[in-house]
């Protein structure tokens, strides 16, 4: 990390730091034990996300215990078997496998220990296992990305119809799903004139975006405005295809997702339009600010999102900052 | 100790190994009065019902001098089959399990017998294909089962810190210590890991001790997987990846030579039980996930050494002592 980035992270903690310091009595979460049971330290987010939690954990004087189980369900059901043993005053749990867990947020609700879920939500069928999940929501997620295309048609100047077509992730899982839902919900509703053409898999993968965008464009010819990429990743295949079919991928309006170091430089040469920022840093603090209150004994929701705020050149520094770059 | 001294059954190295396990107890529980709790013993049990279990059938094949590197595809395997074969009744899904796993340690005991190829190159093979299987089985997701009933009374606490899941596991040692100690057909798998021309020449079953650590090593690995889903409900692909390496070490940690011939299913159960309570101690101590990893390394390491050493030297004053005893 150098000198710029790492200044970042501390701009950005400390102002984490700052927000929940002030005015907060941490009566009953101050010197309360929380085990916070995690997937990995070995991926960006992840780092930050528990970064973040440790920070406002630490804020709120809670007396945290961490436990990493490198995304194996198996270890995960047994580190819950060896928390529980311990009684803390809550654990926060990052689900390793979102279905494996239901078992164990069982065990943790017979204990009768206050849980908060982070980051994964089970299914909400099992919702009466929780107390409070916080993370993203990639409807919300699915949504910005939507009201990026609408703003994009209008400084654009492209009028209020035109083609667009969806490059998704991996068929079957939730992001590619719910991503899709919340753009298309947010068209539907907002610019009927916005329509989406086609969709194609890009299963989270460059190449596999560039296969599927350059079927799209060949399909649809010149009459493509704007496409939206589920990940920023796919957003530079869709450039790469656009590009070979003859098309100034500039003048299209091209809305990504993730806020990924791609997605950043896209933005910045002025080839993507819009991302939507996930914040991992949020993630982590919501987490941490959800237990605090829920030891504190305030009224907390049941399910709290993180925003999805949408970064254009504009505001394209939210995005560094947020991932701690 | 007096009473341990006394025993001729035990050995130097086995010596080494219960000093250590009883070592790691004492310091986990000065340091963390929490570790020798029942809920956390009961935990720590838990993680031995899935390791013991892969290691027990492992080792066998490595007393025969072999080894079957399919096991940790096969739990994922298991699993699967397990839900989706068990999707109205969990208890035909684990028949169906054993009875694929069974298939496959016969096919990857004839193999190595009839083609004479290293059970290395074979099993390779084999945890690959298992692997394709169970991507195939699982079609990208994740299977899941809202039959949580059987699980919940594997899992529910028995005796404080026991489930019917690590008596299975236990009862499974006990089974396979029997059979190895008690049984011509136990005493021709060590001789065949030892001396395998000299197996052969004295008649020795050769194939048929291929055939049952196979068979036993797919079918330990197959129960440990249906076992394992039904307790998470779920069942994954990806399940099982880092568990060979895991029960590997346990094997060796409990005196398993990579040689063949030597160990048996009660020293692995001491190896598979000196990782548990370690990596449970040093997770309730609060050690990250990478340093638990270095630890079993270093443990894994220290103890091949040791074996050398300190094995020979404990099996000296054993003799000594023993003589002094008689005199």
């Amino acid at each position: 990390m150098n000198f710029a980035k790492l200044t970042k992270l501390l701009l950005a903690t400390t102002v984490v730091g700052g927000l929940m310091a002030p005015g907060m009595a941490f009566a009953a979460a101050k010197g309360a034990k929380v085990i916070l049971l995690t997937v990995t330290e070995e991926c960006e987010y992840c780092a930050l996300h528990q970064r973040a939690f440790k920070e406002v954990a630490a804020a709120a004087g809670i007396d945290l215990e961490v436990k990493i189980n490198n995304y194996d369900a198996a270890e995960q059901a047994s580190q819950v078997d060896q928390a529980i043993a311990q009684k803390p005053d809550a654990i926060v749990l990052w689900p390793a496998d979102a279905s494996a867990i239901v078992p164990s947020l069982r065990k943790i609700k017979q204990a009768g220990i206050p849980l908060v879920i982070t980051n994964s939500r089970p299914d909400e069928k099992y919702s009466q296992f929780w107390d409070v999940f916080t993370g993203p929501s990639d409807i919300g997620n699915g949504e910005s990305a939507g009201e990026a295309m609408i703003k994009g048609f209008s400084d654009k100047k492209l009028g209020s119809d035109g083609k667009v077509f969806i490059v998704e992730g991996v068929p079957g899982t939730p992001p590619q799903i719910q991503r899709s839902q919340g753009f298309e919900d947010v068209l539907g509703k907002k610019a009927s004139g916005i329509q989406v053409a086609g969709k194609q898999n890009g299963n989270w993968d460059q190449t596999k975006a560039t296969d599927a965008a350059a079927a799209l464009f060949t399909q649809l010819g010149s009459s493509v405005k704007g496409v939206y990429a589920q990940a920023d990743n796919m957003m530079s295949g869709v450039i790469v295809a656009a590009k070979r079919a003859g098309i100034d991928p500039a003048s299209l309006v091209l809305v990504g997702s993730n806020c990924s170091i791609e997605g950043v430089n896209q933005i910045k040469d002025g080839t993507q339009y819009a991302t939507v920022l996930q914040s991992p840093i949020d993630d982590g603090k919501y987490a941490a600010q959800a237990v605090a209150d829920l030891l504190d004994g305030k009224k907390v929701e049941k399910q709290i999102f993180l925003p999805h705020e949408i970064i254009t050149k504009a505001n394209v520094a939210d995005c560094n900052a947020a991932l701690g770059r | 100790m007096a009473a341990i001294r006394k025993s001729k059954m035990i050995s130097g190295a086995t010596l080494l190994r219960l000093v250590l396990l009883a070592a790691l107890v004492a310091t986990f529980a000065i340091w963390n009065p929490a570790f020798i709790s029942g809920r956390n013993l009961y935990a720590l049990m838990q993680s031995f019902a899935l390791l013991g279990m892969v290691a027990l059938g492992l080792s066998l094949t490595m007393i025969a001098g072999e080894f079957d590197l399919s096991v940790g595809s096969m739990v994922a395997v298991g699993g699967l089959i397990t839900l989706v074969i068990g999707a109205g009744n969990l208890v035909h899904g684990v028949v169906a399990a054993l009875a694929f796993a069974v298939l496959v340690g016969l096919v990857n005991a004839f193999v190595i017998s009839r083609f004479k190829v290293s059970s290395l190159v074979v099993s390779v093979g084999s945890m690959m294909a298992l692997s394709g299987f169970a991507f195939w089985l699982a079609g990208g997701k994740v299977i899941s089962t809202d039959n949580f009933d059987l699980g919940m009374a594997l899992d529910d606490p028995l005796l404080t810190v026991l489930s019917w899941r690590s008596v299975v596991t236990l009862a499974a040692f006990l089974l396979v210590g029997l059979f190895m100690h008690y049984t011509l057909m136990g005493r021709d798998i060590r001789v065949v890991g030892s001396k395998p021309q000299v197996a052969a020449a004295s008649g020795a079953r050769v194939g048929r001790s291929l055939v049952i650590v196979f068979v036993l090593s797919a079918a330990t690995a197959a129960l440990a997987g249906s076992l394992l889903s039904m307790s998470l409900a779920s069942a994954a692909a990806t399940t099982g990846s880092t568990l060979m390496l895991q029960a590997v070490s346990a094997a060796i940690v409990g005196g398993v030579a990579l040689s063949g011939g030597s160990g048996t299913p009660a020293h692995v159960l001491l190896g598979s039980l000196i990782l548990t309570v370690m990596n449970n101690g040093l997770s309730l101590i609060g050690m990250g996930a990478t340093g638990i990893l270095f630890a079993n390394g270093l443990v894994l390491m220290g103890i091949v050494l040791l074996d050398g050493q300190l094995g020979a030297w404990m099996s000296e004053r054993l003799a000594m002592s023993r003589a002094v005893h008689s005199a």
